[in-house]
Parts: C-alpha cells; sequence; structure tokens
C-alpha cells in the first residue's frame, strides 16, 4: 500500500466495523439493512484501495445496489416495522457469537500469517484493464463449467420460487 | 509532491465543482424547458410572468423551495426521512465523474495566484474527472443506488402513499436495471472498453456512431437502433419519469414517495430526478450518439467541416466544439424525454412489469446475441 | 356496463409500436400551434352583449331624475336575497325613487332576474353590467350603496 491508501484503508475499515457493529445491534431492521449497506460500501471502498475495481463496483452493484434492496422490500412486505419489538436476548447469545467471532478472526489471522507472500500475486498484471479482463478470462475461460453449473443451480431455485409462489394455482 | 497534489486534488476539486455548478443550471433549465415544451404540446404557453417568456422562473422556484417550511410528520423516523434525499443525491452527482463532456483538454500554462503568490505549474486540464476503465460499470452501480433514497423516503414518511410509491419504485428499478444492462452489453462488446472515454474514442476510430454500426456493410440494417430503444425505455423506467412515474404518480399516490416532503428536502429529490434524466441522456449520446464527435460524423467531408468552430483558438475551440455537439445530442435526447411526458398515459403497474421482464428482457438477450453474431461473421 | 373490444393490433403494428408513435406524431403536431392561452390580466377577453356581470344601476336621458322606482321587485324575486331598497317620493313628477340602494355582491349569484323583473321604461334600472373582476380586500367592499352601483368600477391596466 501507498502512503495515501493506508490512512483511507483504515478510515474505511474503520467505517465497515462500525456499521457492521450497528447492524447488529439496531432493534430496527430496517435501520439493520442501512447500516449493512454501509459496511458493504466500506469493503467496496477497500476492494477499490486494493486496486480490484471491477470486483468494487460488483459488490456495489450486486450487493448495495440488488440484494439490499430485496432485503428491504422483503422488511417492508413481511411485517409492519414496529420500532422497539426485538429485544436484547442477553448473554448467553452475546457469549456465543463473541466466541464464534474470535475463532473467525484467529483462523482467518493465522492463514493470512502464512500464506501472506504467496497470496500477494502480481499487482502489475492486476493493474491493467480494472482488472475486468483477468476476472472475464478466468471466469469464462477456465472456470466456465462451474460458473454455468452455479447459473442452473440459479435457475432451478428460481423455478422452484415460481413453483412454490404459485401453489394451488393449478400450475 | 505539490504538483501531484495540485494534479490530483485541487484540479478535481476544481471540476467537481464546476460540473456541480453547471449541472444544477441545467436542471433549473431543464423543469422550465419541460414545462415550456408540454405547455406548447398542450397548446398552452407555460411560465410567462418572471422575466421574458418566463425565463426567470427556475430562480424564482428556487426561492420558493428555499424559503418553504420544512415539515417532518410526526410519525416519521426523523433520521432515515433527513438522510434519503441526501441519498437519492449523492450517486446522482457521482455518476457525473465519469463522463467525458468533450474530447479536447485544456492545457493550462503555468501562473500564479495572485495574493496569495502561488505557483500553479503547467497543467493539462481534462474534461472528467475521471477516466476510470470500468467507468460504464462504474455508472451502472452508483446509479443502482438512487432506489434506496426512494425506498427509503417512503419508508420513513410513515404514510401509506409514500410506502406504496417506495415499493412500487424498488420493484420497477430493479427489474428495469436488467434491460439497461442488456442494452449496454453490446456497445461494450463493439467497444471492447468499459471507459466512456475509450467508447467514444472507439466510435471515433470506427468512423461512424455506434447508432449506425451497419454489420457486414448491408445498408439500413442498424441492431444499434434496438440497443438504443431498450436502454431508453429502461432508463425513462429507471428515472422514474412518465410513462413509468408510478413510485410518483400523482393521480393514484398524491405524489407517491415525496409526499410527505417539502422545501429543501423535496428540492432535493426533484434535483435528483432531473440530474438523472441529464445523466441518462448524456450515457445515450456518449454511448449512442458518439459522444462530443459533430453529429455529422461519419459523413464525408462534413464531419471534418463541423470539427472545431473556433479555430482561431486551437485546442480549446476543439473543445468547446465538443462540448457543444454533446449538449447539443443531450438536450434533444432530453427533449424527447420531455415528448413521451406530454405523450403517453401512466402503465399500469402488471403492464409495467410484464412490458420489462417478457419483452424488453429478452429483446435485451437477443439484441446481445445478435450484435456478438454479427461481429463473429465479420471476424 | 358495456364491454369495449379493442381490435386486435396486426403484428407490423405491434412490432414497430406504429401506435405509439402515431401518439407522439400527434402532440408533434401539436407543438407548433398557436396557443390558445389569454395572457388575462394583459390582455382581456373580448366580452359579448349578452354577457352577465355584476348587476348595477343606471339612469336614461328620457327620463327626469332616479330611473329606480323602488318597487322592490327585485328585492323580492332575487333568490339570495342580497338587494335592499327604500323609497321616498320623487323629486320630479309623481310616484316614488330609490333612497338607499344596497346590493350585495358577495350573495350575488348573477342570475340577472332583477334585471327581468325590472319594470322601468326605456330600460331597465337595474342591469347586468360587462364588470367581472369582483376580488376585494375587504368583505365590507362588497356592499355597494346607491353611489357605488352608478359608478362604472375603474380597471386596472397591466401591462405585463
Amino acid at each position: 500500500m501507498t502512503e495515501v491508501s493506508l490512512p483511507l484503508f483504515l478510515v474505511f475499515a474503520a467505517v465497515g466495523v462500525f456499521g457492521a457493529v450497528m447492524m447488529v445491534t439496531r432493534t430496527q431492521p430496517v435501520h439493520s439493512a442501512l447500516y449493512l449497506v454501509l459496511t458493504l460500501f466500506s469493503v467496496a471502498a477497500i476492494y477499490v484501495l486494493l486496486h480490484a475495481e471491477f470486483l468494487a463496483v460488483v459488490q456495489i452493484l450486486v450487493y448495495a445496489g440488488g440484494i439490499m434492496v430485496l432485503f428491504l422490500f422483503v422488511i417492508f412486505l413481511v411485517r409492519p416495522p414496529v420500532p422497539g419489538e426485538a429485544r436484547w436476548h442477553g448473554g448467553r447469545h452475546v457469549l456465543l457469537s463473541a466466541g464464534l467471532a474470535v475463532i473467525l478472526a484467529c483462523a482467518l489471522g493465522w492463514h493470512f500469517l502464512e500464506s501472506a507472500p504467496a497470496a500477494a500475486g502480481n499487482p502489475s498484471a492486476l493493474l491493467e484493464g480494472g482488472n475486468m479482463e483477468q476476472v472475464s478470462m478466468t471466469l469464462f475461460r477456465y472456470y466456465i463449467l462451474p460458473f454455468e453449473t452455479v447459473s442452473i443451480l440459479l435457475l432451478v431455485s428460481m423455478i422452484g420460487a415460481i413453483a412454490l409462489a404459485r401453489k394451488g394455482e393449478g400450475v | 509532491m505539490k504538483e501531484q497534489l495540485i494534479q490530483y486534488l485541487a484540479v478535481p476539486m476544481l471540476q467537481i465543482a464546476a460540473i456541480i455548478g453547471v449541472m444544477l443550471l441545467c436542471v433549473m433549465y431543464l423543469v422550465l424547458w419541460e414545462r415550456k415544451l408540454i405547455a406548447f404540446m398542450q397548446v398552452r404557453m407555460g411560465p410567462m410572468r418572471v422575466g421574458y417568456h418566463g425565463l426567470l422562473q427556475p430562480i424564482a422556484d428556487v426561492v420558493k423551495l428555499l424559503l418553504k417550511e420544512d415539515v417532518v410528520p410526526k410519525a416519521a423516523d426523523r433520521w432515515v426521512h433527513l438522510i434519503s434525499p441526501i441519498i437519492l443525491m449523492i450517486p446522482a452527482l457521482a455518476c457525473f465523474a465519469v463522463i467525458p463532456f468533450t474530447g479536447t483538454s485544456f492545457e493550462v500554462g503555468a501562473f500564479t495566484i495572485p495574493l496569495v503568490n502561488y505557483d500553479v505549474p503547467a497543467l493539462t486540464v481534462t474534461s472528467w474527472v475521471a477516466d476510470l476503465n470500468i467507468g460504464l460499470l462504474y455508472f451502472l452501480a452508483i446509479s443502482s443506488l438512487g432506489v434506496y433514497g426512494l425506498v427509503l423516503a417512503g419508508w420513513s414518511s410513515n404514510s401509506k402513499y409514500s410506502m406504496l410509491g417506495s415499493l412500487r419504485s424498488a420493484a420497477q428499478m430493479i427489474s428495469y436495471e436488467v434491460p439497461l444492462g442488456l442494452s449496454i452489453v453490446a456497445i461494450l462488446m463493439l467497444s471492447g472498453t468499459a471507459s466512456l472515454v475509450g467508447i467514444v474514442e472507439a466510435q471515433q476510430e470506427a468512423g461512424h456512431w455506434w447508432l449506425f454500426w451497419a454489420p457486414l456493410g448491408v445498408p439500413l440494417l442498424w441492431p444499434q437502433f434496438i440497443g438504443l430503444f431498450l436502454y431508453f425505455v429502461a432508463a425513462v423506467a429507471e428515472t422514474n419519469r412518465a410513462p413509468f412515474d408510478l413510485p410518483e404518480a400523482e393521480t393514484e399516490l398524491v405524489a407517491g414517495f415525496h409526499t410527505e416532503y417539502s422545501g429543501m428536502k423535496f428540492a432535493f429529490m426533484f434535483l435528483a430526478e432531473y440530474l438523472n434524466m441529464i445523466l441518462a441522456a448524456l450515457i445515450v449520446s456518449v454511448l449512442f450518439l458518439g459522444g462530443w464527435l459533430p453529429v455529422t460524423f461519419g459523413i464525408p467531408g462534413l464531419s471534418e467541416l463541423f470539427g472545431n468552430f473556433l479555430p482561431f483558438l486551437g485546442g480549446a475551440g476543439a473543445a468547446i466544439t465538443g462540448f457543444f455537439w454533446l449538449a447539443l445530442k443531450v438536450f434533444l435526447v432530453l427533449t424527447v424525454y420531455l415528448w413521451l411526458r406530454a405523450t403517453f398515459p401512466r402503465y399500469r403497474y402488471d403492464q409495467l412489469m410484464s412490458l420489462g421482464w417478457k419483452w424488453l428482457i429478452p429483446m435485451g438477450l437477443a439484441h446481445v446475441m445478435v450484435t456478438a453474431l454479427f461481429m463473429l461473421l465479420r471476424g | 356496463m358495456s364491454v369495449v373490444q379493442r381490435p386486435e393490433l396486426s403484428l407490423w403494428k405491434r412490432l414497430f409500436l406504429v401506435e405509439l408513435l402515431q401518439g407522439m406524431a400527434v402532440t408533434f403536431r401539436h407543438w407548433w400551434r398557436k396557443p390558445t392561452t389569454e395572457q388575462y390580466p394583459k390582455e382581456r377577453p373580448k366580452i359579448l352583449p349578452r354577457f352577465r356581470g355584476i348587476p348595477k344601476l343606471q339612469d336614461h336621458p328620457d327620463v327626469e331624475g332616479i330611473l329606480c322606482i323602488a318597487c322592490n321587485q327585485c328585492s323580492i324575486i332575487c333568490p339570495d336575497d342580497c338587494i335592499t331598497v327604500l323609497g321616498e317620493p320623487r323629486t320630479v313628477g309623481k310616484g316614488k325613487q330609490a333612497k338607499v340602494f344596497i346590493l350585495d355582491y358577495e350573495r350575488c349569484c348573477l342570475c340577472g332576474l332583477c334585471e327581468e323583473v325590472c319594470p322601468t321604461t326605456p330600460v331597465p334600472a337595474i342591469f347586468m353590467s360587462h364588470e367581472y373582476e369582483l376580488a376585494r380586500y375587504k368583505r365590507v367592499d362588497l356592499m355597494n350603496d346607491m353611489k357605488e352601483l352608478y359608478e362604472p368600477q375603474p380597471t386596472k391596466e397591466y401591462l405585463k
């Protein structure tokens, strides 16, 4: 990282963590969703700092622009928002999730410390073309079969959702 | 360090300030042009009283909106109610960063700022803030965030009409993002780049606008007309304009998502809507109509003639000419936008959805296929 | 209730959006028409002779003195009860003449019945004038006495 991007990274990381904490602690589901959007955004910004512009844009386009809007849509439709209805669930859940978080952090940290030099890759190749070309080459040349398989999986789930939604209509 | 600071911080700041200033002015006069044009089409005159033929009407409107009382409903979620106009506004403005307004860059010689005696080195100022090599994707991603403003505005107002409007807008904008993206894919394939500057340069190299891309040299076979149509329809729906203005549907939902907004917050929403319109028109001009290239581009003999109106200014003259052509194209596209509003009644919700999913998306897929096929055949 | 069956459009018409383009052609043609707008305070509408504006009083050169004979018929027929007439002996000749004549424009519905029943010759003493600008700042200004009913309302000229 260059001298400019380190403070930027710290800012975005702080915003991301702040958003994540706020998202978990809000009682109003819509507020939680908003804080999640904030977190997704700061993660996208960190991707930009890592020269993964394509990934950052896809993160915003798909997660922030698409999926989170659908989340909000579902929150609006499923239950009328009653502020303050959700309650703090007390010690046991906090302990459990804190334990899980610590385990996850340890695992990730160990992994990165072990394999940090190898994961760096070739930054000069990545800088070309916002790595859109690299991503598409990898996706559509080397991993075309898994990619198509995943698409079929998504298609199956879509058809399944339609079938469930229109049950009893004689379809 | 100092050069870098000026090149990467001061110049973009000035560019951003200039773009925001000019765009706000454009929005003001776009509103006036909308009122005037629709009035003409309804055999009326439109605003006539403030200034010559209502030319100062936008200023009066701005003053009115600034002075209006800001009303927040008692049951509203105050913070979300406050930030949703801002959420609407920021993506609309941020998208302008990647738009190339003209091709030639300005050469600014070294000069000294008086009073503070600050020496500014010689600079090359481009007409775009950033030429991202993922510019088009950036535009798609950022403009897809505008929907949050609408959805949250409707939800936070705690009103039935607003809520209905915001639900409609969420569904509508997500549905129409798909044909919007599909219509752009063909242009990406033709240009081989996602940078908006690169797309215009590719058109310059190809010798014609992408709209008139005739595969296999067949005259009058212009598949990009379908692309333009798809993009335009999807963009009208994305910006919630008539005939797809269901989220605000004044005849059924009062004002839809912004029913409970007044004063400056309402002005922000209004601004964002018109900024998005200008943005859509700019993207149409850049992708399909050759951006800053003259309208006569591609006609032998004429294209050079209109390339530079002010040859005595050199590079600056070419830049101003490019800006003029882009502005002309944007103006024409926006006029078509308003013309649609003056002509068509609003779509019903189910019609909107079936148009989007049953017609535009298959058309978009077919369009991509056909373009790819033509490109393959040509080799 | 009748069900309207719209004719099925041909494929050609549906494929090229012919009807939508026709609609746009209509609006395009209208764009170039002369606007029918009347710039009201600047341009005034042309008033036809039988236009019923607010009722006013008038005299006639053939009749000496006040034309109104205070017969009270207008006051009786008025559906809004907005006319009040008090009479006094005529200053010239026999009979009565109006001493007080109050017309409340706030209530007047401009029906013209007062003019119809007015028995005076050769013209009705109360008549429907061609004035139509009734806005006032105070309600009291809408109560008009005899003096005001004789005077034509001054019209303000607007230049823009």
